[in-house]
């Protein structure tokens, strides 16, 4: 990386504060929609089968059979 | 004697500034230096040729990223206790109200309690669907055309609460074929429609779906 | 060699306490781009709101489709 980057991006993010916290809060949005989204994706994977959307075609499979309880 | 060495050093190095070249004695020199006994920073200057804003860049961004963690877990935080002041799962069920429509013949009004407030629901005849197409809105009060009030013409659904100051209209009773409110009579059409009376609006007309062609959920 | 002016010629510019044109030029640009930092910390904040999913960020371009929430074929109101 060239100084001028380190520079250009000083200039443009770093610099003006409202710039700044601006761009923090956008990170922070878009940071909190790619973690609850990865995060989801980690636990529906890790528990796969077990999840009512598995289960649920499970149910249609076995031709729905289950009675419900009085 | 001693000022003079402590000067002589600092002219060769100045203030750490290696782009200066120190001379001897010079005038220009000695103009350009302190003259104050200042510490020698050279060991802690940064080496980098020319203004480079890496070190400053790096700092800002562990501040920024910071920044960031901290506002999503507060947003997290806050969020997690609003919701537990939202409403809860059995006050949504009781929002919404459901009907079997096949139990509404042709021509008969139902009176449905939803949220405490009372629903016409009219089964409308063709004859009655006609009538309320021809009205010339123009003439109305509140003009509407029947077709912006019901999503499927043969059922009416509207609030039965009168415009003008809340009393509960009588069904098939008015002059104009629709609902008439005894409190201070105003008139309704086979649509809702204020046609006499001091009421000012149209019969209000609720959110509602049909999620089967028999079953109409209001709310 | 009479007639030196004696003391500065100035003029007031039109202002209100201590704001005028120099200040409002100056200061714009700033509390415009204080206004978007407020904006997306707005943004932040609801962003389980279904309200503002609806009218703001549904329409996000490429991830727009993440707010939306399609419920299968729910078969709870029977």
């Amino acid at each position: 990386m060239l100084s001028e980057d380190y520079s250009t991006i000083y200039n443009l993010v770093f610099k003006r504060n409202s710039v700044f916290v601006g761009s923090v809060f956008a990170t922070a949005f878009a940071f909190q929609g790619f973690f609850d989204y990865g995060v989801t994706s980690w636990y529906e994977a890790h528990n796969k089968g077990k999840l009512w959307k598995d289960v649920k075609l499970k149910l249609g499979d076995a031709g729905e059979d289950e009675d419900d309880d009085e | 004697m001693l000022s003079n060495l402590a000067f002589k050093q600092i002219s060769k190095r100045g203030l750490g500034l290696k782009s200066i070249a120190p001379r001897f004695l010079s005038s220009t020199s000695t103009a350009l230096k302190s003259t104050y006994d200042s510490p020698d920073f050279s060991n802690y200057l940064n080496s980098n040729k020319g203004s480079s804003d890496k070190s400053r860049d790096f700092t800002y961004f562990m501040v920024g990223s910071f920044g960031v963690l901290g506002a999503a877990s507060a947003k997290s935080t806050v969020e997690s206790f609003l919701s537990t002041m939202s409403a809860s799962a059995d006050i949504l069920a009781m929002a919404k109200v459901e009907v079997k429509l096949s139990a509404i013949p042709e021509g008969k009004n139902v009176i449905v309690k939803w949220q405490g407030k009372p629903v016409f629901i009219r089964h409308r005849t063709s004859g009655e669907i006609e009538e309320a197409n021809e009205v010339d809105i123009s003439t109305l009060r509140d003009p509407q055309n029947d077709a912006d009030r019901v999503k499927n013409p043969e059922w009416l659904i509207m609030l039965g609460i009168c415009t003008h100051l809340g009393c509960v209209p009588i069904g098939e009773a008015g002059d104009f074929g629709g609902w008439f409110c005894p409190c201070h009579g105003s008139h309704y059409d086979i649509s809702g429609r204020i046609r006499r009376g001091p009421a000012p609006l149209n019969l209000e007309i609720p959110e509602y779906e049909f999620s089967d062609p028999d079953t109409l959920v209001v709310g | 060699m009479s007639g030196y002016i004696k003391n500065v010629v100035s003029k007031t510019a039109p202002h209100v306490g201590q704001i005028n044109p120099t200040t409002v030029k100056k200061w714009t640009p700033i509390l415009g781009l204080w206004g978007g930092a407020a904006l997306f910390g707005v943004f932040t904040f609801t962003e389980h709101w279904p309200l503002f999913q609806q009218t703001f960020f549904q329409k996000i371009p490429y991830f727009g489709d993440y707010w939306v929430h399609t419920l299968d074929p729910e078969d709870s109101p029977q």
